[in-house]
């Protein structure tokens, strides 16, 4: 089966989903379920943009109660029986993993859920598996006019082939607003790697969504000589796992074959992992330029997950592991500026929960 | 036919008195409204003990009785956990507690007779989708219409507008009593020989002379100062503060209130103020992170920069009360204006006073309060009868959070008054809850966050 659906975008709706089908009456009817479903991502969805400051939802999310109980189905979490959706007793496991908070058994069950179901995510976790990164250009709208600015762009993906590809792609640029440019050299480089599978950009940015919050990805903001990219690459492998944190996964597919892969699940409560991720902060804190003695937590996020190959939540549990320590060899701080859903602050839930993107060594 | 509606005759027999009581003691909606008659709901019955040392750290920020002018200017009161727990914690019952005890007699008593301060609540009714800092101010001045500040103020100002032997003749009453309300009485002066008009007239000319814009000097002067915001509105009213389409009143909201208002106050003998904002969400919740930034560096201008009479004299000191929630969003905007500087818009904050969760023993100290307040029987005070001693601590155990203690304990007592108990032990507590247990709205996407 294929993903189509842009709204999914994040499997905590799916959580929302087995909650809420678990937690309404038994007699509540299907619309009562889908729009209780809504209702609740929404306001997750709210309550998140708020606690990290970034904008506001722009969606209803009206429609995404019905899709997220099909792909519930899909995953056999759930079933449709006489006008409403119950949970099969899947669902129900999933469920109790998620409530009583055995979450990195969770995490491995909704990862083969996705991986075992949906053919064009599992495309797309193999191609990054096999090619290692995909660079997406970020268009500057100042640097548009500049001679060669669309090769430039090309190269990380096309090489050799860079010049005659921009050649043809000014010709049907011109005008264009540089978002559109964006989406056209994008559309043109997914064409590139994914020559097996037809995507869109859309589609594809939405399954990135999707594969971070599995923590299948990363997407990191990475500059080669002033051009600036969307860097994307797995913290997984197929094989030679170079940190013992990895665990085999194996799929087994309806097709009777299986997809293996090794799942980066680092456990930051160990010392030994946390004395690693301090190391890889030293490392970033020497390569990084640093603002009143204080780094870029976002920009140091994308370095040590970079370095260590370890998923971007992982980076954060770390942090506040390595936070909690006493005396802590951290200090982090809060800038106002520069918060965005691609350069998240850290979260922190003490007694009241903080927001920090500065970072530095105590 | 006409038919008539009856008056209510007398007060009937209290349908409490089994229970020693003169009603029922609890509100049945634990939300405070400071401008409700009722002493359940406008927060008058209050259980100073449970938040002490939140009393002292709110003094010793800005009462400072020896050192007022060196007051904290911006102070915001939290309640302790999350967006649900937060609320009704009791951030606008200590608000009114404040109120009360300074405007009872401008602080005479609170800064021992030295000199006058005033407290202007600020509360939005509804959420504020627009014009955000101006609505603030108007609602200020609706405030200011009703606490009586301006009456008490009018009433000096003339006093002083008099020769030393008018003034003695017009306070004395004929028992030989000083009674200030005969400056406000306009026959009681003219009986006395003073022309009202060329009173008024002197006092706006002092006012004007004081920097007040001599339009609303003479509004003041008369009296008529609710009047004359009234006619910068076509409906003729103060409140809602915004109307589409009309926007006068608030296009000079902060002028009235940040200049010629504390030119007037200051006038009549007023050394200070302070403005107490609020349930801030209502009105940062509908902001763009644009909006939120306009605001705080309006809210900054005319608190905190010079340009005001406000701030040329240090005149008000603002609480705002919020939570974590609302404090996110404004965080950033709070930085941009610069007010993170002059207090850190966070609960550990030197400026920052959190109201805790009550214990098991403060929790009983307010129901106690609220019992008292209503007892038919003085010698009963102090106790928790009707509850009995298991009753109480069955109560306590359901919730310590005060709005659902209180709101438990109305359950409670409207249960033992339906079936005529009189003593309400832990089988009556545990019957009234399990009877009344409330349709819950579940939250399923509560931490949801760790999962992924």
């Amino acid at each position: 089966m294929k993903i189509t659906s842009y709204n999914i975008t994040d499997v905590s709706y799916h959580y929302i989903g087995l909650r809420v089908l678990a937690g309404l009456s038994s007699t509540a009817r299907r619309e009562e379920q889908t729009s209780a479903i809504s209702r609740n991502v929404l306001k997750y969805v709210s309550d998140k943009a708020l606690r990290l400051m970034l904008p506001e939802p722009k969606g209803t999310f009206e429609t995404i109660g019905e899709k997220v109980c099909q792909e519930l189905v899909h995953f056999q979490f759930a079933r449709s029986i006489k006008g409403s959706y119950q949970l099969t007793d899947t669902g129900k496991h999933v469920l109790s993993l998620l409530n009583e908070g055995n979450y990195v058994e969770l995490r491995r069950t909704m990862v083969t859920a996705h991986l075992q179901v949906y053919d064009n995510l599992r495309s797309i976790v193999q191609k990054y598996l096999d090619i290692g990164c995909i660079w997406l250009p970020i268009v500057e709208a100042g640097h548009l006019s500049m001679d060669g600015y669309i090769q430039w762009l090309l190269e990380p993906t096309f090489n050799g082939e860079a010049s005659t590809l921009a050649s043809a792609v000014l010709k049907n640029i011109q005008g264009k607003s540089p978002k559109k440019v964006e989406d056209a050299l994008r559309e043109i480089i997914l064409r590139k790697v994914f020559s097996d599978i037809s995507i869109s950009v859309p589609l594809f940015h939405a399954l990135c969504d999707r594969l971070v919050s599995l923590r299948l990805l990363n997407v990191m903001r990475a500059n080669i000589q002033g051009r600036e990219f969307a860097k994307s690459y797995s913290p997984c492998v197929a094989a030679s796992p170079p940190h013992e944190w990895y665990i085999p996964l194996n799929v087994s597919l309806a097709s009777g074959g299986t997809f293996m892969l090794y799942f980066c699940e680092p456990n930051m409560a160990d010392k030994a992992t946390q004395a690693e991720l301090v190391s890889a902060l030293d490392k970033a804190f020497s390569e990084l330029p640093s603002k009143a003695g204080y780094y870029d937590l976002p920009e140091v996020r994308d370095f040590v997950c970079a370095h260590l190959r370890i998923p971007d939540a992982a980076f954060d549990e770390g942090i506040n592991y390595l936070l909690d320590q006493k005396p802590s060899v951290l200090t982090v701080g809060l800038h106002y500026e520069g918060i965005s859903g691609r350069r998240k602050p850290l979260s922190r839930s003490r007694e009241t929960s903080q927001l920090y993107n500065l970072v530095r060594r105590v | 036919m006409v038919v008539l509606p009856k008056r209510s005759i007398g007060v009937s027999k209290s349908l409490y008195s089994p229970l020693g009581l003169k009603d029922l003691p609890f509100p049945t909606e634990p939300v405070v409204d400071p401008y409700n008659n009722d002493p359940r709901r406008n927060g008058a019955i209050y259980a100073e003990s449970p938040v002490k040392r939140e009393i002292e750290k709110f003094e010793q920020l800005l009462i400072r009785p020896n050192d007022f002018p060196n007051r904290v200017r911006l102070s915001y009161l939290w309640s302790k956990g999350d967006r649900e727990s937060g609320r009704g914690m009791g951030k606008t019952a200590l608000l009114r507690y404040f109120r009360q005890r300074i405007n009872r007699d401008w602080g005479q008593t609170e800064f021992n007779g030295q000199f006058s301060a005033v407290v202007v609540y600020v509360a939005f009714p509804s959420q504020v989708d627009r014009r955000y800092m101006e609505q603030l101010a108007w609602s200020a001045l609706v405030d200011i219409c009703k606490n009586g500040v301006l009456n008490d103020s009018r009433a000096v100002l003339r006093l002083e507008a008099l020769t030393p032997e008018q003034g003695d003749l017009v306070l004395q009453c004929p028992d030989g009593s000083h009674n200030p309300d005969n400056l406000l009485d306009d026959s009681i002066l003219q009986a006395h020989g003073i022309e009202i008009t060329a009173l008024d007239k002197r006092v706006a000319e002092r006012l004007t002379s004081e920097g007040v814009q001599p339009q609303v000097s003479l509004s003041l002067a008369q009296g008529q100062f609710r009047e004359y915001l009234c006619s910068l509105r076509k409906d003729g009213n103060l409140e809602p503060f915004y109307i589409p389409r009309h926007t006068k009143n608030l296009d000079y909201s902060r002028t009235l209130l940040f200049n010629d208002i504390v030119h007037y106050l200051r006038a009549a003998g007023f050394a200070g103020g302070y403005l107490f904002i609020d349930d801030i969400e209502n009105l940062v919740d509908q902001m763009t992170r644009k909006d939120r930034i306009e605001f705080a560096k309006e809210f900054c201008l005319c608190t905190m920069r010079p340009g005001y009479a406000n701030t040329a004299y240090n005149f008000f000191s603002c609480v705002l009360t919020t939570h974590q929630q609302a404090s996110i969003g404004l965080a950033q905007a709070w930085g941009e204006a610069g007010l993170s500087t002059i207090a850190r818009l966070d609960p550990n904050s030197p400026n920052s006073v959190e109201l805790p969760l009550p214990s098991e023993d403060q929790a009983r100290e307010i129901i106690i309060a609220h019992l008292d307040y209503h007892r038919t029987n003085e010698l009963d005070k102090g106790t928790v009868k009707p509850f009995t001693e298991d009753g109480i601590s069955a109560l306590l155990k359901r919730s310590q959070h005060p709005r659902d203690l209180l709101s438990n304990a109305a359950k409670v007592i409207l249960h033992a008054i339906d079936k005529k108990i009189t003593d309400v032990d832990k089988t009556v507590v545990n019957e009234a809850m399990d009877n009344s247990a409330p349709p819950s709205i579940p939250d399923f996407s509560e931490g949801i966050d760790g999962a992924l």
